[in-house]
């Protein structure tokens, strides 16, 4: 039975591009998508590969998913690229990311945590057993962000619901460590997508100007880091890896 | 699967017998770069490690230095380049370690240590960096320890000396980025060969006892995750510290 990696998240921009590298490097894919079937299916996965929809949000929903999954496959790796932007939560195309704590609604920070944080635990929850049960070493790569680990604006649900994942993470692979599972967090800067435009233009241009490189990242270089934790890593877990071009 | 992620770069490796040394050298080769590797005391086994790594390419060199000697570094660096025309790729590995309590370290002993440890990285980068910032491209990789980033039992002066090399890696990777200039460094735990192999059975049980992996790390995953730190794959990544420690 070949060892599959399982991408939450695949029809976003950072997540298309990992099952992509993935899928390249003849690691099969399961890409797990939401809302956005038509850029999972642009990711044209083939073969052994296979896109399933899944509210990852849902328990009852994971749970489904693991049923779908467990007699077909022998899972290696889970890398969880979900998460949401502020003006995704309020679907106001007004709001840039530098909104102040003032004008978050607790119902916006809340929905903030239910996709960022929560999500992940339920997805860990539901999904360790099937890593559990291959015996080899695997890897859980959970993909954050820079908030919790440098000071920088940001709003405030947003950085909260993603520094949590540091938290998450140590206390995963701690717990895991004995069944050979390393955990991760991979913490990329500011990345090259759509989504660069809903953040301040005075933001942008302090990361260009603070930022080593003087560039924004790609989010083919951070599938890049992501791909090896799959392909290669045994013995890194419970680390946060900054991927911010020096900031 | 064999990737080589590393063919054709140049790649200096600082303090090359030694068992983390040889490793990096070996993988290096295997991913396709060209190896130079410097030694100081271990003529036999530097003669050895030439030999293996010459098997899988002949374009691998080793240089005798010391480098705690600021002219003998600029020299060797200078006729390597002349040599090898360019340095892609420099991993500052040399460092040395004394279990010494704190009360028994003496001026002779922190001097030495940090002239290895701190001084040599220093000189060595100073040397070699002029050469990246023409190419306009480079990578450096500092081989750190957990001794400078936990809080652990370690001999004072050696985790000192290992916690300098983050400030080393962070400012210098600022420095040097508008040159494409990549600095990270790479922090391992207890290796199978090494200290691991010294320390008393009770020190290393409580060690395995914290580890979430249960084990230490072998120079081979260190050597295997150096390989993709320096290559092309890595791009975005400067001034980071990667501990690899198996969950302690």
């Amino acid at each position: 039975m070949k060892d599959y990696c399982i991408v939450f998240g695949a029809s976003g921009v950072l997540g298309s591009e990992i099952c992509k590298l993935l899928a390249n490097a003849k690691i099969p894919v399961v890409g797990v998508y939401y809302k956005n079937k038509n850029a999972a299916q642009h990711l044209k996965l083939s073969g052994k590969n296979k896109i399933i929809c899944c509210d990852v949000t849902n328990d009852e929903e994971l749970k489904k998913l693991v049923i779908k999954l467990d007699p077909k496959i022998s899972l290696d790796s889970i890398v969880i690229s979900i998460g949401a932007w502020p003006e995704y939560i309020s679907e106001n195309e007004n709001h840039t990311i530098n909104n102040s704590i003032e004008k978050i609604d607790c119902y916006d920070y809340a929905q903030m945590f239910e996709l960022n944080t929560y999500a992940i635990l339920k997805i860990c929850k539901n999904l360790v057993p099937l890593l559990k049960k291959n015996k080899k070493a695997g890897n859980i790569i959970i993909i954050g962000s820079l908030n919790g680990h440098k000071l920088i604006p940001s709003p405030v649900h947003f950085a909260g619901s993603k520094s949590a994942l540091k938290g998450v993470t140590e206390s995963l692979a701690k717990e895991l460590g004995k069944y050979n599972i390393c955990v991760n967090l991979i913490c990329p800067g500011i990345l090259e997508s759509p989504h660069l435009k809903i953040i301040d233009k005075d933001l942008r241009d302090s990361y260009l100007k603070h930022t080593a490189y003087g560039r924004f990242g790609k989010p083919e270089e951070i599938a890049e880091v992501v791909n090896w934790f799959v392909e290669g890593n045994t013995y890194i877990s419970g680390q946060s890896i900054i991927l911010d071009g020096g900031l | 699967m064999n990737i080589k992620r590393l063919r054709n770069k140049n790649i200096f490796v600082t303090g090359g017998t030694g068992a983390l040394g040889q490793s990096f050298c070996t993988e290096f080769v295997k991913n396709g770069a060209n190896v130079t590797f410097s030694w100081y005391k271990n003529q036999k086994i530097a003669t050895n490690l030439l030999g293996r790594l010459k098997k899988i390419n002949p374009n691998c060199h080793s240089i005798f230095l010391d480098i705690t000697k600021k002219q003998q570094v600029k020299q060797a660096v200078g006729d390597l380049i002349k040599l090898i025309d360019r340095i892609d790729i420099l991993v500052n590995n040399s460092g040395i370690s004394e279990a010494l309590p704190f009360a028994f370290i003496e001026e002779n002993d922190w001097e030495k240590l940090m002239n290895v440890n701190i001084k040599g990285t220093f000189l060595v980068t100073s040397s070699v960096l002029p050469h990246m910032v023409r190419q306009r491209s480079g990578k450096i990789l500092n081989i750190g320890s957990i001794a400078g980033t936990r809080m652990i039992e370690a001999p004072v002066h050696y985790c000192t000396s290992k916690a300098a090399l983050i400030g080393f890696t962070q400012s210098l990777s600022k420095e040097v980025g508008r040159y494409n200039i990549q600095v990270n460094c790479l922090a391992p735990g207890l290796l199978n060969k090494g200290v691991a192999e010294k320390l008393p059975p009770n020190k290393l049980e409580t060690y395995l006892e914290q580890t979430a992996l249960g084990r230490v790390g072998t120079v081979e995953e260190a050597a295997r995750c150096a390989a993709f730190l320096i290559s092309d794959k890595n791009s975005y990544m400067t001034g980071s510290i990667i501990s690899m420690d198996g969950g302690l």
